[in-house]
């Protein structure tokens, strides 16, 4: 048993360090420049982007955790590169369908797809759905959805929503024009897919969380108070030390869902999934806000970056579900076991 | 990554399944003298087997294995619904502070349960803030006289020897002035008190010492470094017998499980019982992992108070849970043992360090904020 990265898997984490560096979004600020093709042509040529597909499609032929380690480091830096909509979810569901030739493309870049999601942002969206939404499709030409077990895509062309999470894309989509792409999602298949795309977000919220509370420490650090730093302060660094329980126990908890995406049958893989995404939902939130507290007046002006994780953590914390719908299923499930 | 045993470890497991379901000792006495014997049996029955030393020098009895066989002895132990493993913590201070000599003379007995031993750290006037303590250990021909009180002394007034801290030097600063001595509880000036605790047992005791005299070789370490040791030995109680606690925590969730199916339609029970799983399951995780982190490196990590925080939580979650399902029945006799249960896991957030100084040592030595300010 070994329950931490192996040394490969920690060198891809160092990639992935750097390489978010550059794409990070540090202040604010920096949210009004235009997001260039740049940053998404980079996760391409280094591969991250087909991380999970096969190598004959392009892919990196990688396991669930690689994912999970290069989502998190995207998600901790507060990158706008839709990596967990296009890389993770939209990907994932044209691999699992057996759309190789659209996998293919996601892979090099020629196309650039999310998903779409249903108004509630609680399931993927199917054909006729009012209301559906292209999630996470900063760039993106194109957002996949279902038509029973048909995969279908759509244009990216509708009107930007104006979506809490500011470091992300929404967009109206219209299902109606939408057009199968070729393969179909078993129902095996679908729990694949929903295990993958729950441990994805949870690797954004781990990073989102662990993000704003490295800030909240740094601050901690710098900011004095009665001549002392007030990190200083039990008040403080009790209310830090616990959000770093979170963060850890969160880590812990989305590793063992990407470990099973690939070594344990569907419905374990899924149940592991819920649980971190339970867990991880629930707790970015505390910790994000416990981000701001930390910051104090400062934390509640809009040019600080607190509320950035806050606001990222409240939308990965809702897509496909948060803990209270994540603990219904898993007590269901386990009723029915 | 792999969370799946090696051969090796699996084959392991299946011994000590194949061994358990024949062995694990049913009818645990109800008083509490009887059920410390019944668990020093226990200790020695495992021992007998060759279930404990697993990762020790073999020149002390040991097995010299990886500390992952430890965490499989705990987690099946924990799962089986039998006694704890004894953690062996003090013996790992005399393992990295004490002479060959002391070693061969002391940890056999430790390792195989022959001789019961007792942690001597605490005073009345000493809980967290350890390095403040005041029992003395003052210089007499042939070795040393200890006088003070020590308190919260596990089991003292059944075990056989003592691992004590005293202090050497009064002049010299707290923790430069502390040594660490070995020492019967039979000696002459020594007089162990049990304490009663809130569950009604009777497994706490308090230790006064009234000029006792203990030899010069049985001081472990060198004179007035006994804090390092005290360090090493408390960082050792986090370890792989955190993985045991995990499996008690799952024998509760069955329990809680079937609380709940006498309450089917009880929808914001189930929701509680649901959580009672989630955070299990998220100890189970992040223990694995700080044992991993273990094993990677040679002692334990200051991770480990993220450990003891998350399962001083989810114990105390499981109680509660526990004692709300139960009703007014538990506040009327009528589930001792659960009740028992609720009131130790209060202990849970207090034994070992405090959940407060443990928030101390995740803010100082896991984020690195400035140190609070102390006088």
């Amino acid at each position: 048993m070994h329950a931490l990265l192996d040394d490969e898997q920690e060198a891809l984490r160092e990639v992935a360090v750097h390489l978010a560096r550059a794409l990070a979004t540090d202040h604010p600020s920096d949210l009004q420049s235009e997001l260039t093709a740049q940053g998404w042509q980079t996760l391409v040529q280094t591969g991250l982007v087909g991380l999970h597909a096969p190598e004959k499609l392009g892919g990196g032929g990688s396991s669930g955790v690689e994912l999970a380690v290069v989502a998190e480091q995207l998600g901790r830096a507060l990158a706008r590169e839709p990596y967990v909509g296009s890389a993770v979810l939209a990907a994932e569901l044209a691999r699992l369908c057996g759309a190789d030739d659209y996998l293919s493309r996601l892979c090099d870049g020629t196309v650039r797809a999310t998903v779409a999601l249903t108004s509630d942002l609680g399931a993927i969206a199917t054909a006729g759905t009012p209301g559906a939404v292209a999630w996470d499709c900063a760039g993106c030409d194109q957002a996949l959805l279902l038509d029973g077990r048909d995969l279908l895509a759509v244009d990216v062309r509708g009107e930007l929503v104006d979506s809490i999470d500011v470091t992300r894309e929404v967009r109206r989509i219209d299902t109606a024009a939408a057009t199968p792409v070729g393969g179909e999602l078993t129902a095996d298949a679908e729990i694949r897919w929903l295990a993958v795309a729950l441990t994805g977000l949870t690797a954004d919220l781990v990073g989102v969380m662990d993000g704003a509370l490295a800030r909240a420490v740094r601050y901690a650090c710098e900011r004095e108070q009665f001549g002392v730093p007030i990190g200083s302060f039990q008040a403080i660094a009790h209310l830090c030390a616990d959000q770093a329980v979170s963060v850890s126990a969160a880590r812990a908890t989305m590793n063992y869902a990407a470990w099973c995406i690939d070594q344990c049958p569907p419905a374990e893989a899924l149940r592991a999934a819920r649980t971190a995404k339970a867990f991880a939902a629930e707790a970015s939130r505390t910790v994000c806000e416990a981000g701001i507290q930390v910051h104090g007046g400062i934390g509640i002006t809009w040019e600080c970056s607190a509320h950035l994780y806050l606001r990222r953590a409240l939308m990965s914390r809702k897509v496909l579900g948060d803990e209270r719908h994540h603990l219904r299923k898993l007590a269901g499930e386990r009723g029915a076991a | 990554m792999d969370f799946r045993d090696t051969p090796a470890e699996a084959a392991f497991r299946q011994r000590l399944r194949n061994w358990l379901a024949d062995n694990i000792p049913r009818d645990e006495p109800d008083t509490d003298e009887g059920r410390n014997q019944f668990e020093q049996e226990w200790h020695r029955t495992l021992y007998r087997a060759g279930w404990l030393g697993l990762s020790w020098p073999r020149s002390v009895g040991g097995q010299e294995l990886s500390p992952i066989y430890e965490a499989i002895l705990n987690d099946e132990l924990g799962e089986a619904g039998a006694p704890p493993a004894p953690g062996g913590f003090l013996g790992r201070a005399i393992l990295h502070f004490g002479t060959p000599e002391q070693q061969a003379a002391y940890i056999p007995g430790i390792l195989s349960g022959e001789v019961q031993w007792c942690q001597g750290f605490s005073e009345p006037g000493s809980g967290s803030d350890l390095a403040s303590l005041r029992t003395r250990a003052e210089r007499v021909p042939g070795g040393y006289a200890i006088t003070g009180q020590k308190l919260w002394t596990s089991r003292a007034h059944w075990s056989q020897w003592c691992l004590l801290l005293a202090r050497t030097d009064p002049t010299a600063k707290r923790h430069r002035g502390i040594s660490c001595f070995v020492i019967k509880t039979s000696t002459p000036g020594v007089s162990p008190r049990s304490i009663t605790q809130i569950t009604g047992d009777r497994r706490f005791a308090e230790v006064f010492f009234d000029g006792a005299f203990v030899p010069e070789d049985q001081r472990i370490g060198p004179e007035n470094g006994g804090w390092q040791l005290a360090l090493t030995t408390l960082a050792f109680e986090r370890g792989p017998a955190d993985i045991g606690q995990v499996g008690r925590l799952r024998r509760r969730l069955r329990e809680l499980d079937a609380l709940l199916a006498k309450t089917p339609d009880d929808s914001e029970a189930r929701a509680r019982v649901e959580r009672c799983h989630l955070m299990v399951e998220v100890l189970r995780l992040q223990v694995l992992s700080s044992l991993s982190k273990r094993l990677d490196s040679d002692r334990p990590s200051s991770e480990g108070s993220m450990d003891k925080l998350l399962m001083g939580q989810t114990d105390q979650l499981l109680a509660h849970t526990k004692m709300d399902l139960l009703g007014a029945g538990a506040l009327l006799g009528e589930h001792p043992a659960d009740l028992y249960e609720y009131f130790w896991s209060r202990a849970a957030t207090i034994y070992g360090g405090t959940a407060q100084i443990q928030r101390n040592i995740v803010a100082e030595r896991v984020l690195h904020l400035p140190p609070a300010r102390r006088p």
